[in-house]
Formats: C-alpha cells, sequence, structure tokens
C-alpha cells in the first residue's frame, strides 16, 4: 500500500522547487508575519495578490488548493461566528429578549471577515512552501535554521512511521472485513482492533530502535546536509522579501496609515 | 590453532519467549572470520530468534560472544556494530526519511566524514542496484527494493559479519541472483536465514539445520543440503500435488 498523499505534489518539478528550503522557509514566516498584522479589510488586497503570486509559483492545483482550504475554514468559522456579536460598534440587527440581548455590530462583522481571510491567507503561503518542498528536504532546512533537533527527529520519524501505521491499520482492517467480520460486533471488536495496533506499534517501536542501536545510534541523529545556499537562492530570497515588504507598505497606505 | 577468539560463539543457547514458547532449545554454532553459513529449517524452527539473540536483544547473558565479546552489557554497542544485522520485515530497519539518509546513518555514527560517507552510500546502494534512489522515500519503494535497501544499509557499515533473514523472499529473479553474487563476493562472514535453498547452495559452503530450536545438521552445504532424507524429515522439501488432469470436456478432442 503506497500513500502519496502528505507530498503528492512536493516532487514535481516548478520554478520554487530547485529553491533552497531556508530561504523558502524565511519567505513563508515573513509572509504570513505581513499577513499578521492587517487588521482592516482593505488592507488585504495587497496579501491578497502576494498569496495569488506564491500560489501561481508552487503550481497549486486550484482544486487542490481549495480543498486544503475548506479544512481550515471550520477553525476561523469559530471565531467568525462569535466576534460579531461580542465586538462594540455600530449596531446593525439587535435581537431582545429581555434579560438576554444580542447585537450584531458592522465592526464585529468586519473583524470576523478580516480573520478568517488571514487564516486562510497564510494558510495558502504555508501550502505553497509544502507543496513545493520535499519533506526530507524542508526537515533539512529546519534544522539549519536552528529548529531543535529533537523536534526535526520526530517529524521525522512521523512522517517514516505514520505511512506504516496507517497501512498497519488498513490491514487489521481488512483482514477483519475479508474475513466476515459483521456489522454487529463492530463495537465489541474495535476495541481488540485498536488494542491490536497499539500492540504492534509499541513491538514495531522496539525493533526500530533495536534496529537504530544496531547501526551505532547513540542518541544522536546524524544526517548529511544535502543543502547548499547558492547566489540564485539569495537573489530569489531579497526578492521575496522585497514583495512581502512592498504589500505589508502598500497595505498600509491603502488602510489610510492605520495598520 | 591461535589464540584469537572465533567470529562468532555461541554456546547453550536458550531462548523461551514471554508466553512459554521455547524457541531456542540448546544451541551450539561457531562461525569463523570470512566463512559464509546458511541457516535452514522449518517454519518456527527459531532462525529470527537466534539472529536477534547475536545482537543481545534475546537470550541470556553470556551465550552468545562476538569476537570473544559477550552480546551482554557492557559490550552490547561494541557486539552491535560487528554484526550487520537485518530484519525479516524491512520496515523495522529503513527508520529514516529518504534512502540516503537511511544508508549514510551507520557509517555517520561510526564517525565517518561527508565524502567517506557519501561514498560508502553509493557503493552500497550500487552493490543492491539502487544507484540513484538516493532521494527516494523508503515508503515509496516497492517490497522488493525496501529488502534490498535495508541490505545496503548495513553493507554501508562493513561489518565483519551479516546476519540476513530472508533477504531473498520477495526479489525477482534477476535481483535474486545479484543479491547472490554480492553475498559471494564479500569478504565478511555471514550468516543466513533462509528457505531460499539454491540460494544457500549458491553462497554458503555450510549450512545448519535448525528445527525445534535444536542445531540437527551442521556440516558442508552439499552433504547437509544433498541428504534428502534429512530435508523430508526438517521441511525442507516436500511433494506438491500434482494438478489433477482437467475433467474430460464434452468435446471430443481431436
Ligand atoms: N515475539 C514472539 N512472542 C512469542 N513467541 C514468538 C515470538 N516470536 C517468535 N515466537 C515463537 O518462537 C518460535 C521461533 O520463531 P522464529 O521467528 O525464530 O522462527 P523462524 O525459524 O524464523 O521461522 P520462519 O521461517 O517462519 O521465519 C516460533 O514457535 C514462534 O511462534
Ligand atoms: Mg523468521
Amino acid at each position: 500500500m503506497h500513500h502519496a498523499y502528505l507530498d503528492a505534489l512536493s516532487r514535481r518539478r516548478g520554478p520554487l522547487s530547485a529553491l533552497d528550503p531556508r530561504a523558502k522557509i524565511a519567505l513563508t514566516l515573513a509572509a504570513v508575519l505581513g499577513v499578521a498584522a492587517v487588521s482592516r479589510p482593505s488592507a488585504l488586497l495587497p496579501h491578497l495578490a502576494l498569496a495569488a503570486l506564491a500560489a501561481l509559483l508552487a503550481r497549486l492545483p486550484p482544486r487542490w488548493l481549495a480543498g486544503r482550504l475548506a479544512l481550515v475554514l471550520p477553525f476561523a468559522a469559530v471565531v467568525g461566528l462569535v466576534l460579531p456579536f461580542t465586538t462594540p460598534g455600530a449596531a446593525l440587527v439587535t435581537a431582545d429578549w429581555g434579560a438576554f440581548r444580542l447585537v450584531l455590530t458592522r465592526e464585529g462583522l468586519e473583524r470576523a471577515g478580516v480573520l478568517t481571510a488571514r487564516a486562510l491567507l497564510a494558510a495558502t503561503f504555508a501550502l505553497a512552501l509544502v507543496a513545493s518542498t520535499p519533506f526530507p528536504r524542508l526537515l533539512a532546512g529546519m534544522r539549519r535554521l536552528g529548529v531543535p533537533a529533537l523536534l526535526v527527529v520526530v517529524l521525522a520519524f512521523l512522517y517514516r512511521y505514520l505511512y506504516v501505521l496507517v497501512d498497519e491499520a488498513m490491514r487489521v482492517r481488512r483482514a477483519a472485513a475479508v474475513r466476515g467480520y459483521g456489522r454487529r460486533a463492530r463495537l465489541a471488536g474495535a476495541g481488540g482492533m485498536l488494542g491490536t495496533l497499539v500492540l504492534r506499534s509499541y513491538e514495531r517501536a522496539e525493533r526500530v530502535y533495536l534496529a537504530m542501536k544496531a547501526r551505532g545510534f547513540d542518541g544522536v541523529v546524524r544526517t548529511l546536509d544535502p543543502l547548499r545556499f547558492r547566489g540564485r537562492d539569495a537573489a530569489a530570497l531579497f526578492a521575496g522579501l522585497a514583495l512581502v515588504l512592498a504589500a505589508v507598505l502598500s497595505a498600509h497606505a491603502l488602510a489610510g496609515g492605520r495598520p | 590453532m591461535t589464540g584469537a577468539p572465533p567470529l562468532l560463539e555461541i554456546r547453550g543457547l536458550r531462548h523461551a519467549y514471554g508466553d512459554g514458547a521455547v524457541a531456542l532449545d540448546g544451541v551450539d554454532l561457531r562461525l569463523e572470520a570470512g566463512e559464509k553459513v546458511g541457516l535452514v529449517g522449518p517454519n518456527g524452527a527459531g532462525k529470527s530468534t537466534l539472529l536477534l539473540c547475536l545482537v543481545g536483544v534475546l537470550g541470556p547473558a553470556g551465550a552468545v560472544r562476538v569476537e570473544g565479546l559477550p552480546a551482554a552489557p557492557p559490550h552490547l554497542d561494541r557486539v552491535r556494530r560487528r554484526v550487520g544485522l537485518v530484519f525479516q520485515d524491512p520496515d523495522d530497519q529503513l527508520f529514516m526519511p529518504t534512502a540516503f539518509d537511511d544508508v549514510a546513518f551507520g557509517p555517520l555514527n561510526q564517525g565517518l566524514d561527508g565524502d567517506a560517507t557519501r561514498a560508502r552510500v553509493a557503493e552500497a546502494l550500487a552493490a543492491v542496484g539502487l544507484a540513484g534512489f538516493e532521494d527516494r522515500a523508503s515508503h515509496h519503494l516497492s517490497g522488493g527494493e525496501k529488502r534490498r535497501l535495508a541490505v545496503a544499509t548495513v553493507l554501508a557499515m562493513r561489518p565483519p559479519l551479516l546476519a540476513l533473514d530472508e533477504p531473498s523472499s520477495g526479489l525477482d529473479a534477476r535481483e535474486r541472483a545479484r543479491l547472490a553474487r554480492l553475498l559471494v563476493g564479500l569478504d565478511a562472514a555471514l550468516l543466513l536465514a533462509s528457505h531460499d535453498l539454491p540460494l544457500v547452495r549458491a553462497t554458503c559452503e555450510r549450512c545448519v539445520v535448525l528445527d525445534g530450536g535444536r542445531v540437527v545438521a551442521d556440516g558442508p552445504t552439499e552433504e547437509v543440503l544433498g541428504d534428502r532424507d534429512l530435508r523430508l524429515r526438517h521441511g525442507l522439501e516436500a511433494e506438491l500435488p500434482r494438478r489433477a488432469p482437467r475433467p474430460a470436456s464434452t468435446e471430443e478432442q481431436p
């Protein structure tokens, strides 16, 4: 069983794929920070243009992007549903039930809209990074940028064994289904299957640890760095940072000098 | 005889799993440096268990010695660097994000520098026919490719003893032949647990038969495997049923 889910896109060639992951990580962070500073709807436009450019350069398939962004929406929605009623300002609609008053304000609606847009834009930048960088290179970039080694190793193992775990879960479930495991026994048996899965994962972890020890593991995971930061990467980094800065400045101007 | 201890010495090795199943019931075995030995026997004979005892995961302390060192604390790390063990399941063996990182893991831990490590990785990958697979993620490899990559991860460390558990299972004919040539050309000693008798014949001058956790035969491969009675007794050979001829069709054959 093969799951190309996590890194299906990152193996394609595109304008961003050859770029050093460090440059891409730095640019993504800058772009996300720029978006985070926005608080008025009119200031969103330049950032929207920037996100569109990132999506284009990373060759994000529109439907794929829409699907991923839809996953972000529920989180934004929770905040988006509360804010319009809790922000003081000009009342648009008022519902009055005696002791309980609900006021929908213009400022509240605006804030909810901006917040949702910010979340979607930030997600677009992050997706552009992930879709144009194979995960192992992303890890190497994080390591070199000073992300704690333990965190990088945990992510690496997660990346490697997520597939094995999903496979194992599918195997256990399929094996049960093939042997005519009916709907009635489902609940009772689900616990047992989960137990099997936990046990298998535990024993696998022991064997993997052993395989690591057998190859001289002493607590430090060593890798050779495949990264080379070239002139091209520096140029792209500066061009990108200039674009982010331009977006932030023009957003500032569009919002009438307020952030 | 020189005074140097043998590469591998196993004396009276017993192991019972937690649920009481006795997997090894007093095994004695000696391997000299460079010796290539096949380990055969029916399912459940204890072959995989024996290999795990070599690196001190299982088994009592003191029954296994590698170059004179007991496979037990505080010598475990040194013993494990001398025994290149390849597990029966490659998913246990391959734990790094890319093929390159996985093969480089051992050499880097041995303290090799970047260039020497890169050379080792290229050599090991080429030896198993995976040149050019450096950037591939191991979960995107086929079963046979995973198995070959697992072999490469220990080859790159150049241990004096290679312990392989079913390395040819799932390989196509060409890759199986490549593996056989690789094993024949190896300077290291080899303990090869396998059901693939032709592979054992092609690569090992000596063969050990394990059954019920005991060594039931140990000698030159041709002698041991040439004994048909022994093969039949220990599940190394069995008659397959003949396919019944098709029921006569209603149409007359011309
Ligand atoms: N983790 C375990 N827990 C309990 N019993 C085990 C475990 N692993 C193996 N056994 C038992 O120990 C015995 C020896 O198993 P082992 O895996 O060593 O056999 P093997 O010779 O490698 O067989 P195969 O040819 O099928 O790989 C078997 O009876 C098996 O059921
Ligand atoms: Mg086995």
